[in-house]
């Protein structure tokens, strides 16, 4: 039985480089203030998890490149998520375990927040979420904070404009993710709030469906007015141009999901005049963000688009909090965080509200000729 | 290290693999302040527990399934809402999860009688994604938002809550399990499995009743790993249908198949290099599953049977293909 | 009325690339008995090919229009590169356990899956590429419903390939080794046909199809993303069975079917299930008539 002994010794083995990982960690703090960060840089959402992570890396070289903070150097810790629950639950307990880190911004997933949230208040670490925006986490935690807007607060203002714009009988259609149902759940009482009537309800799967033929179909039978998205931007384009191609030419709503560039290289002619909200937008006079851009073209060679500005927020978080309270500790982080009352990031003037979640302004934006414009 | 020394290392090595093993892992919390790998090991344990399961299904019985984190799904979703709308304690909410896993793999177990090889692949991934739509779509289970607040399990006044204790809970479960499926190998029941493995027709000839057998093997892979979904649930407090991915079924057979098909301590094996190893190698994410697609092929030509294959299993099936063939050739169907 | 009519015209049209897939899967389980897991990346490296050949010819991708003969231009050297990957993958993944149990075979085929796809997403990222579009936005009605061009020329080219590849089969000397081995793999060694040559042959015209309908895919959706061949190959597959397996006429039956299945159930209980019910289709059929629709019958 050759097999067995070698079995033990290599589980034996593994399980030492296991307990020796675990022992070694670094000491050197005392100059330097070190913060986590996560987000899926591989996986489905790598694209998203690229940019949010290129955001963070930025902030760090731009508040470095000016003296740190409080004269000590910020080190950032980066992990990848995958987009998975069970790898952002990993990450927080090693964040937590590492007694370095003092503050923790990311991820870009709900579901991986909500999985890592009970393990960030358990160590009492604060965790900035820069991609999430499921209602859930508004109670997830007094440790768990955000700057992405929450679907509830972004759907309720696409309503009102939906309204507004005097369109009666709307559509709905949703990506089946917590993004899209949280959306749902909330357009429902919503929309009828401020006197429009869904006509037609109806989730897809994200990521997967591509024929959206037989979903326009039942759309163009229901006839709305105008068609609400809770939909991010491949599925969006995909959607539209497909809805052009069969003739169906109602205006479409979206939310931050299709403020990117990919909405415009994917749907071409087709995602011409679909609306929607950001709280980030390229075109501003405000210099904090006009600086922001400035220096994300320089670094990366390409615009920043709305999760680059998210996350390098979340780390500007840590930062105004940490320069104002001198913090050095878990503890007084999330005092200071608390504490910490309105700044300027990329995406305009952030607040955190009682239950952690952001206040900012949304701004209207359409695409004309091909690019974003605000609308008017 | 002279040789008497390394023969004498393999020696206790061999025969009391099993007690070292455990007594390391009951002393790994003593020694390993970090809770980051005392969470790893947690995860791995519960990967323990669903590789040695599906290897009943897959080793034991020669049932391919791509479906096993349906079957991790169902418990953590019976567990979790037991827990959370019927106010169920985590014990009874476990073996009522054990239950419904048992009660799905029986209803997997349904087309086994007639289908096997790709065919029984295809139809259990199929079953892995609808479990997983269900939940998808479902009110219950709150659709892709997902459960949280899932409570610990409690013991009197003991409750489960942190990293330690339900390391030792589920190392518990784990360590059943593996005793569990290595006391079934060595049963009536477990060589029946075999026999329906090796070879269907000399079984029935000898009165193994293979639909039987091929149900319950099933219904026990399902009963365990609804034991590793309730486990799941009540260790991270939230679930969501995002967990329960086919890449997740599929990492869970390559665990299976690298450690070493059919064997008690491959799974194990398998659990802690596939789970284990990305955790040490993070730098390398992006690299990780090319490397496994890689390692997988890799491992087909040169080691069939996994790391730790006897040839058993692997060879003894090679050996009976080549009378098989012809009868298999013209239909996958039983 | 209305609906009824849409759905169905939508269900042929992607029905017909759900055929051109299971083409592919049913012509390897017809000679190897085995499920080539990686066709469905074949499918997706076939999309990018094309991708490569536009950027290439120097045609705007981004929101870019071609014309029929630019889409031929591409769909010729895709499918060639997609013949070479099926032959590649044939001989380094599964040559070398063709004697072995199914279980590796299986397995093999699964590696080569799952690392397919992440060198994709690593070589090209994971985001959505755009591909320029054929025909945008021209449609024409059948009484109430609306046929757009495109869902027309996906069909006819779908159709064109699939009677050529039945030509192929029944009237060339290569098609009729290919039938030989498939019906009976020792007699046709026995007959002097070289069984390597005809296994290559078959990955190749399988992969080569499978390329075809990741190029039709991309110009129709004018998108393309790295993991497009996972469930596109489950479908593929599920419609190989429902037709009866190792049966290229039944493929196509079974993919239009399938196409046409989902389309209506999406539209009639929701969409959200409209995977589920493709599963849901294909376990029943595997149960009640595991031979599919036009199988052989069991020995």
């Amino acid at each position: 039985m050759l097999g067995l002994r070698k079995i033990y010794t290599v589980l034996t083995l593994a399980i030492l480089t296991f307990v020796f990982f675990g022992l070694t960690s670094s000491i050197d703090a005392a100059e330097t203030i070190t913060l986590g960060w996560y987000g899926p840089t591989s996986g489905a959402a790598a694209q998203d998890g690229q940019e949010g992570r290129a955001g963070a890396e930025l902030a760090v070289e731009l508040v470095n490149a000016s003296g740190g903070i409080n004269g000590k150097q910020l080190v950032m810790i980066y992990a990848d998520d995958k987009s998975d629950p069970k790898e952002g639950a990993n990450i927080a307990t090693m964040f937590v375990s590492n007694k370095d880190i003092i503050g923790v911004v990311g991820p870009f997933n709900s579901s991986v927040i909500l999985a890592a949230a009970p393990i960030f208040n358990r160590g009492k670490l604060c965790d900035i979420g820069w991609g999430v925006t499921s209602p859930l986490i508004t109670t997830a935690g007094e440790y768990i904070y955000r700057v992405a807007p929450t679907d509830a607060w972004e759907a309720d203002f696409i309503s009102k404009w939906i309204a507004d714009e005097g369109y009666k009988k709307v559509a709905f259609l949703y990506e089946n993710t917590d993004y899209g149902v949280g959306m749902r759940d909330v357009i429902r009482k919503s929309l009828p709030g401020y006197g429009c009537e869904i006509v037609f309800e109806e989730p897809y799967v994200q990521g997967q469906t591509k024929d959206f033929g037989s979903i326009i179909a039942s759309l163009k039978q229901a006839a709305p007015d105008a068609v609400f998205m809770g939909a991010i931007y491949n599925e969006a384009a995909l959607l539209m141009t497909q809805a052009r191609d069969l003739g169906f030419n109602a205006p479409f709503f979206g939310t931050d999901g299709f403020f990117s560039a990919g909405l415009l290289d994917l749907g071409g002619g087709a995602v011409e005049g679909a609306r929607c909200c950001s709280a980030f937008f390229t075109e501003t006079a405000s210099p904090v963000v006009r600086e922001f851009i400035d220096a994300y073209v320089k670094k990366f060679d390409r615009t920043p688009g709305n999760w680059a500005a998210q996350s390098y927020d979340g780390v500007i978080a840590y930062v105004e909090a940490l320069k104002k309270s001198g913090a050095s500790t878990r503890e007084e982080v999330k005092k200071a965080l608390d504490a910490l009352g309105p700044f300027e990031g990329a995406t305009g003037i952030n607040e955190f509200d009682e239950n952690g979640d952001v206040r900012k302004d949304l701004v209207k934006l359409v695409v004309k000729e091909g690019k974003f414009a605000l609308y008017d | 290290m002279n040789d008497k020394s390394i023969a004498l290392f393999e020696n206790v090595v061999t025969k009391y693999g099993w007690l070292l093993f455990i007594i390391i892992i009951i002393l790994v919390p003593r020694f390993v302040i970090s809770d980051y790998v005392v969470h790893v090991l947690v995860l791995i344990a519960l990967y323990t527990i669903l590789a040695e399961s599906l290897n009943v299904l897959v080793g034991f019985t020669g049932q391919f399934s791509l479906g096993h984190a349906g079957f991790w799904a169902v418990g953590a979703y019976i567990a979790a809402l037991l827990m959370l709308r019927a106010g169920f304690s985590f014990w009874t909410a476990c073996v009522v999860s054990m239950a419904a896993g048992y009660l799905a793999g029986l209803f997997l177990g349904i087309p086994s009688m007639r289908l096997k090889g790709d065919y029984l692949c295809i139809v259990t991934l199929g079953f892995g994604e609808i479990v997983r739509i269900l939940a998808m779509n479902l009110e219950v289970t709150r659709g892709p938002m997902g459960l949280p607040g899932i409570p610990s399990p409690e013991i009197g006044e003991f409750v489960f809550d942190t990293e330690k204790s339900m390391y030792y809970l589920c190392w518990a479960a784990a360590f059943l399990t593996i005793y569990a499926t290595g006391r079934m190998r060595h049963s009536k029941f477990g060589r029946a499995l075999m026999s329906v493995r090796d070879d269907e027709l000399a079984a029935v000839s000898l009165g193994v009743n293979i639909a039987y057998y091929k149900v319950h093997a099933f219904g026990i892979g399902g009963m365990f790993a609804g034991l590793a979904g309730a486990l799941y649930a009540s260790w991270t407090t939230f679930i969501s249908p995002d967990v329960f991915q086919f890449s997740d079924s599929a990492n869970i057979f390559c665990m299976m198949i690298l450690g070493g098909l059919g064997t008690i301590a491959g799974p194990v094996l398998g659990a802690f290099l596939l789970a284990g190893l990305p955790e040490l190698l993070r730098g390398f994410a992006e690299f990780r599953l090319i490397a496994l697609g890689l390692l997988m092929i890799a491992l087909m030509i040169y080691r069939p049977g996994g790391i730790l294959g006897s040839y058993d299993t692997a060879g003894g099936v090679k050996k009976i293909r080549r009378r098989r063939i012809e009868r298999e050739a013209d239909t996958n169907v039983t | 009325m209305y609906l009824l009519l849409q759905q169905l015209i939508n269900g042929l049209a992607v029905g017909g690339i759900y055929a051109l897939i299971a083409i592919g899967y049913t012509m390897v389980y017809g000679i190897l008995f085995f499920v080539n897991f990686a066709h469905g990346d074949i499918y997706m490296l076939g999309a990018f090919c094309a991708f490569f050949v536009f950027t290439f010819l120097g045609i705007e991708v981004t929101g870019g229009a071609i014309t029929v003969s630019q889409f031929l231009i591409a769909l010729i050297p895709s499918m060639l590169a997609c013949a070479a990957l099926g032959v590649v993958i044939e001989r380094f993944a599964y040559r070398p356990i063709r004697n072995g149990s199914r279980l590796s075979a299986m397995i093999s085929a699964l590696g080569a899956s799952i690392f397919l796809s992440n060198a994709a997403t690593y070589l090209f990222g994971s985001q959505t590429k755009p591909m320029p579009k054929l025909f945008a936005g021209k449609y024409f009605t059948v009484g109430s419903a609306t046929i757009s061009y495109i869902q027309t020329a996906v069909l006819i080219v779908s159709l064109i390939l699939m009677i050529l590849l039945h030509i192929f089969i029944k009237h060339t000397k290569l098609g009729k080794a290919i039938r030989a081995v498939s019906d009976d793999q020792r007699a046709a060694v026995l007959m002097g046909i070289d069984m390597d040559m005809v296994i290559s042959a078959t990955f190749a015209i399988g992969s080569a199809l499978a390329g075809a309908a990741g190029i039709m895919v991309g110009v129709y959706y004018a998108s393309i993303y790295p993991t497009m061949g996972g469930i596109a190959g489950i479908k593929a597959f599920t419609a190989a069975i429902l037709g009866g397996i190792g049966n290229i006429p039944g493929a196509m039956l079974g993919g239009i079917l399938l196409g046409i299945i989902e389309s209506l159930g999406g539209a009639y209980i929701s969409f959200g299930y409209r995977d589920a019910i493709a599963f849901v289709v294909l376990i029943i059929a595997l149960c009640a008539m595991p031979t599919g629709i036009l199988g052989k019958g069991r020995s």
